[in-house]
């Protein structure tokens, strides 16, 4: 607007923004507007994220006695199965890509839409599809396989619904590879003029390298589901050694889509890190290319260290010498992310506003979880830990100290621009900071009960290993609470939160030069791109001392 | 006008005659495929059968998926999930064929 007035142009008429260009549910259902699609996603794995959390509520009140007081054996396997698949699936896989992706990705890009807006529509009915399968799955009676579906017991031994659980995944996995598909195609294809590769931010390259791992690594999850439905339900001989068949090859399979997958996980969190860090450090992005060496490494090398998850399984030792190997190849572009981040700080006007706190939380958590996972790679110390509470604790590190603290992170970053409107600061910044409390409460004596050889999945326990376990369950509830208080000051924002400007924390990116909330097709003039992501000071400086919207003015034209 | 119509017919034509040619050969090789399961061959047995698929995918990769004719970016996109097919048989097979039977 102020560019157009100052180009001697005359105002744009007044139009409604995406949220208000239409009311009815119909115009929500049917919609092809990637932000509201957006929307609708954020809705649908909330629900999840609130349902697979009641799960594990009740497994952390069975677990703060040792001698199974509350549940029984099956009703605890069928809890953390039902917990592991939903967090999986329905929340962690789809919530930073098909919320914050699927709403920022065309904005960051210059774009009017992602490049199929109906496939994108089609991906969340799926999702739909899958979850319902899912829920049906646990009103019937559950499953018990854990999210891992290992044979032989899901195809042979197992007395629960496995048919509908793998169901469940198989319908939710060809929405991630839709939501692929269309990611791409839109990195590809819809750059506004100007937007070169290497002047992508590098949230956009974090949602492109995760679209490849998903359209890679998802068939092979559809087909190992495919078999042990095969095997299960017709009899087919595939995974039976009794009738010539593998047990472990559908490890191999598995974890063949699950190891890159939990780069699905965390890559577009490593993302959103990478925008917030320079705005709230009011500098540039240290070491730019080599942030996106290192996600392309991480996206591709992650398929070379699947036999990590198999050194006891019966997997050759020569094959987990190799694959020993490779998992330490991977922690260096992990490590060069790191220390970028770090090294973005240096010299910068650091201010802990909300997101930034999330952010830090993220580098320290990722960092722990990490390293404790350098630590699994070692198949001498591998051999002494795997099935503990220790590879419990290493991977909640990643998946919920990383990503989901990033999630946070995002939702508190780009609120403003989503819904229009601000959040009390101040309650932010206490829920990110109890959030974080309560993360290491519940997690850290995770690693020492595993390290001491408290197995996992298991609903008893030796009397002494209960200390660790009170700690975990009390710091469950802090966390909790932590995740229920963004949900109260957040939804009381939207009705009176004050009004977001366009770009409240003088970012630099292309979605902040649109209003908030954006247009329906995000910009009423198409954007031209003429520099690099991230210049918050001039090259070779330290950050300038200036309010942000000094900074701002300069950095955007 | 009803030239163009002519010329197009033709090209549809033969994008069906094309189209049913490859999908009979995949029928066929399909009835191969089946009965070469039933004759004892040893170990070559199931290389038969590898060799037949490979030839069927080649065959939809090719005319159905339309790479005899698409652009070099998508030739890459294709061999992009060739290569990661041959990474995940390569490190699966480091485990099957090096295993001792007794662990
Ligand atoms: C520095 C990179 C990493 C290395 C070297 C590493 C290593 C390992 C190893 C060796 C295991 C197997 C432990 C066992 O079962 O005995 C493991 C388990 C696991 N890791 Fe990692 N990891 C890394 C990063 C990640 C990331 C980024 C995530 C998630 C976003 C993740 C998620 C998991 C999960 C979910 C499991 C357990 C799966 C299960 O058995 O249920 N890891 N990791
Ligand atoms: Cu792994």
């Amino acid at each position: 607007m102020t560019d157009a007035a100052l180009a001697g142009e005359l105002p744009f008429p007044p139009r409604p923004d995406y949220l208000r260009a239409g009311s009815t549910l119909l115009s929500w259902l049917a919609t092809t507007d990637h932000k509201r699609i957006a929307i609708l996603y954020a809705l649908t794995i909330t629900v999840f994220f609130f349902m697979g959390g009641a799960a594990i509520t009740a497994v952390r009140v069975e677990l703060f006695v040792p001698n199974g007081w509350f549940l029984t054996s099956d009703t605890y396997n069928r809890l953390f199965s039902f917990h592991g698949i939903i967090m999986v699936w329905f929340f962690l896989v789809p919530s930073i890509p098909n919320t914050f992706g699927n709403f920022l990705l065309p904005l960051m890009i210059g774009a009017p839409d992602v490049a199929f807006p109906r496939l994108n529509l089609f991906s969340w009915y799926l999702t739909l599809v899958g979850g319902i399968f899912a829920v049906y799955t646990l009103v019937a009676g559950g499953v018990d396989t854990g999210w891992t579906f290992y044979t032989p017991f899901s195809t042979m031994f197992s007395n629960t619904h496995v048919l509908t659980a793998a169901a469940a995944v198989f319908v939710v996995g060809f929405a991630s590879i839709a939501t692929g598909v269309n990611f791409i195609a839109t990195t590809h294809m819809l750059r506004a003029p100007g937007m070169t590769w290497f002047r992508l931010p590098m949230f956009v390259w974090s949602i492109y390298a995760t679209s490849i791992v998903m359209v890679l690594s998802t068939p092979v999850l559809a087909i190992s589901l495919m078999l042990v439905i095969a095997e299960r339900w017709l009899g087919l001989p595939i995974f039976d050694p009794a009738r010539g068949g593998d047990p472990i090859l559908f490890q191999h399979l598995f974890w063949f889509y699950s190891h890159p997958a939990v780069y699905i996980m965390v890559l577009p969190a490593m993302g959103v890190v990478s925008e917030i860090i320079p705005c709230f450090a009011r500098r540039r992005l240290f070491g730019y290319d080599f942030m996106v060496y290192a996600i392309i490494a991480i996206a591709g090398i992650g398929f070379f260290v699947w036999g990590h998850h198999m050194f006891v399984s019966g997997q050759s030792p020569y094959a987990s010498l190799i694959f020993s190997f490779l998992s330490f190849v991977i922690a260096v572009p992990s490590a060069i992310k790191v220390f970028n981040w770090t090294a973005s700080l240096y010299r910068g006007q650091i201010s802990f506003n909300s997101p930034m706190i999330y952010a830090l939380g993220f580098v320290g958590l990722f960092t722990t979880g990490g390293l404790s996972g350098l630590f699994l790679a070692s198949i001498p110390v591998d051999v002494h830990v795997t099935d503990t509470y220790f590879v419990v604790a290493h991977f909640h590190y990643i998946m919920v100290g990383g990503s989901v603290s990033a999630f946070f992170g995002a939702l508190h970053f780009w609120w403003p621009k989503i819904t229009g409107k601000m959040y009390p600061e101040s309650w932010a910044q206490f829920a990110a900071i109890t959030m974080y409390f309560g993360f290491n409460m519940t997690f850290l004596p995770q690693f020492v009960a595993g390290y001491l050889g408290m197995p996992r999945r298991y609903h008893t326990y030796p009397a002494e290993f209960q200390v660790y376990n009170v700690m975990s369950s009390a710091g469950a509830a802090v966390l909790a609470a932590a995740y229920l208080l963004p949900l109260v000051y957040l939804m009381w924002s939207l009705f009176h939160g004050a009004r977001a400007s366009n770009n409240p924390w003088g970012a630099t990116g292309l979605e902040w030069t649109t209003t908030s909330p954006p247009p329906p097709h995000n910009f009423d003039l198409q954007p031209l791109v003429d520099r690099a992501p991230y210049q918050y000071h001039a090259e070779g400086e330290s950050a300038g001392s200036d309010a942000p919207e000094v900074q701002n003015a300069r950095s955007l034209r | 006008m009803s030239a163009d119509r002519g010329r197009q017919e033709g090209w549809l034509l033969r994008l069906w005659l094309r189209n049913a040619l490859v999908w009979a050969a995949l029928l066929g090789l399909l009835v191969l495929s089946m009965f070469l399961a039933y004759i004892p061959m040893g170990p070559v047995t199931v290389t038969s059968g590898v060799a037949i698929a490979v030839i069927k995918s080649s065959l939809v990769l090719v005319f159905f998926m339309e790479l005899i004719r698409s652009r070099a970016l998508i030739r890459i996109a294709a061999l992009a999930g060739l290569v990661f097919v041959g990474v995940m048989f390569a490190l699966t097979l480091a485990d099957v064929l090096t295993r001792s039977g007794k662990i």
